[in-house]
C-alpha cells in the first residue's frame, strides 16, 4: 500500500525534506537530492550580487521536486510576509517556510510574529509551514491561523545535537491533528528514524547532509532513516517493560 | 540621477524602464524578483515601469538555504 503524506494540497511519497544550505557545491547537492528521493527542498531569497556570477540554483534542483521558499532574514511578521510574497512571485508555487529569527546565538524561532506571519500568508492562499519552538499552545494556534503543518525544532537550527525537544515534540504529535514535521537540529540517521518512529510526519535535514564528508551518501542514509523510522511507527512499536520477558521457553526441559 | 539598488546607491540615466536596467548589470532576467519601493513588480510590467529619481530597487533570486 502507498503510504503518502498529503500536505499542502500536494502529496509526498518520501518523507525527508532537503534543505539546500551550505552544500560544497550545487553539483553535489543536486546529486544529494537524487540520490535521497527527496521531493520537497527549501530554498532562500537573497539580494543578488552584481559582482559574481552565481549560478542559479534551480537549475541544479531535479524537476518535480517541490519547492519550499523559507523566510530565513525575518525578523518580524511584517519581513516574513514580504519575503512570501515575494518568492511567489518568483512563480515558484505557494508554499512557503515561516522562520521568524532574531536571537543570533541560538537562532530561537519568534513564535509570537510566526504566528501573526501564518494568519495572513494563510488568508492570502499560500500553504504555510511555520517553523516553531514546540508549545503545544503556540501550535494550536497556529493551526487555528491556518498553517498546513507544523515545524518544531528539535535542537538549535545547524547544531546537529538531535531531539532534544523529543517530549514536546511528542506532545504536539499526539494533540495537534495537522502533520508534524522535525525541522532543525537533527545530525544523524538515527535521530530522523526516532522522530519518524515517534509518528513525526516528515523531517527536514540540511547541515547534517550538507557538510558530512559525503553529503550524497549521507542524504541516502538520512533517506533510510527515514523510511525506517516511518515503516516501524506504522507497524507499531512493541511495548518496553522494566524485566525480561523470555523470548524462548524456559520451562519444560533439563528436568525442571 | 540617483537610486538605491539592493541597498547601495546607483546613478543612471533618466527613462530607464526596469527591463533595461536589470539587462544593463548582466542580470539573467528569469532568475529575478524585483521589488520597487517596496512593491513587488510583475515581470509583464518591467518594460514598462520607468525607475525615477530615488527609487528604491531590490533585485532578489533564490539561493540554497535550509538549516
Amino acid at each position: 500500500m502507498k503510504d503518502t503524506l498529503i500536505v499542502g494540497g500536494l502529496e509526498m511519497e518520501n518523507r525527508l525534506i532537503i534543505g539546500t544550505g551550505k552544500f560544497p557545491n550545487y553539483r553535489l547537492m543536486e546529486e544529494a537530492i537524487r540520490r535521497s528521493g527527496a521531493q520537497v527542498v527549501t530554498i532562500a531569497l537573497r539580494r543578488i550580487d552584481f559582482d559574481s556570477r552565481e549560478e542559479n540554483i534551480l537549475n541544479y534542483i531535479p524537476k518535480g521536486c517541490i519547492l519550499m521558499p523559507n523566510t530565513s532574514g525575518a525578523r518580524n511578521a511584517d519581513e516574513a510576509v514580504r519575503i512570501a510574497r515575494i518568492a511567489r512571485a518568483a512563480g515558484c508555487g505557494n508554499w512557503v517556510k515561516i522562520e521568524v529569527i532574531t536571537d543570533q546565538r541560538y537562532l530561537m524561532p519568534d513564535n509570537e510574529e510566526t504566528i501573526k506571519a501564518t494568519r495572513i500568508l494563510a488568508r492570502e492562499g499560500f500553504a504555510v509551514f511555520p517553523y516553531m519552538n514546540p508549545d503545544l499552545i503556540v501550535a494550536k494556534r497556529l493551526k487555528e491561523a491556518g498553517a498546513a503543518a507544523v515545524m518544531p525544532l528539535g535542537s538549535p537550527i545547524g547544531s546537529n545535537r538531535g531531539l532534544k525537544t523529543r517530549e514536546m515534540i511528542k506532545i504536539l504529535i499526539n494533540e495537534i491533528d495537522l502533520p508534524i514535521i522535525v525541522d532543525a537540529g537533527i545530525g544523524r540517521p538515527s535521530e530522523a528514524a526516532e522522530a519518524m518512529e515517534m509518528g513525526a510526519a516528515a523531517v527536514l535535514v540540511n547541515t547534517a547532509i550538507a557538510t558530512a564528508r559525503d553529503p550524497v551518501a549521507m542524504a541516502q542514509a538520512f533517506s533510510l532513516g527515514v523510511k525506517a523510522g516511518r515503516q516501524a511507527y506504522l507497524a507499531g512499536l512493541a511495548a518496553t517493560k522494566e524485566f525480561a520477558e523470555a523470548s524462548s521457553p524456559l520451562t519444560g526441559f533439563l528436568g525442571r | 540621477m540617483r537610486i538605491t539598488v539592493n541597498g547601495k546607491e546607483e546613478h543612471l540615466p533618466r527613462g530607464m524602464d526596469v527591463e533595461a536596467f536589470l539587462q544593463s548589470k548582466g542580470v539573467r532576467l528569469e532568475e529575478v524578483v524585483v521589488e520597487l519601493n517596496r512593491e513587488i513588480i510583475a515581470r509583464e510590467k518591467w518594460r514598462e515601469t520607468i525607475i525615477k529619481e530615488n527609487d528604491n530597487l531590490e533585485i532578489l533570486h533564490f539561493m540554497g538555504g535550509g538549516k
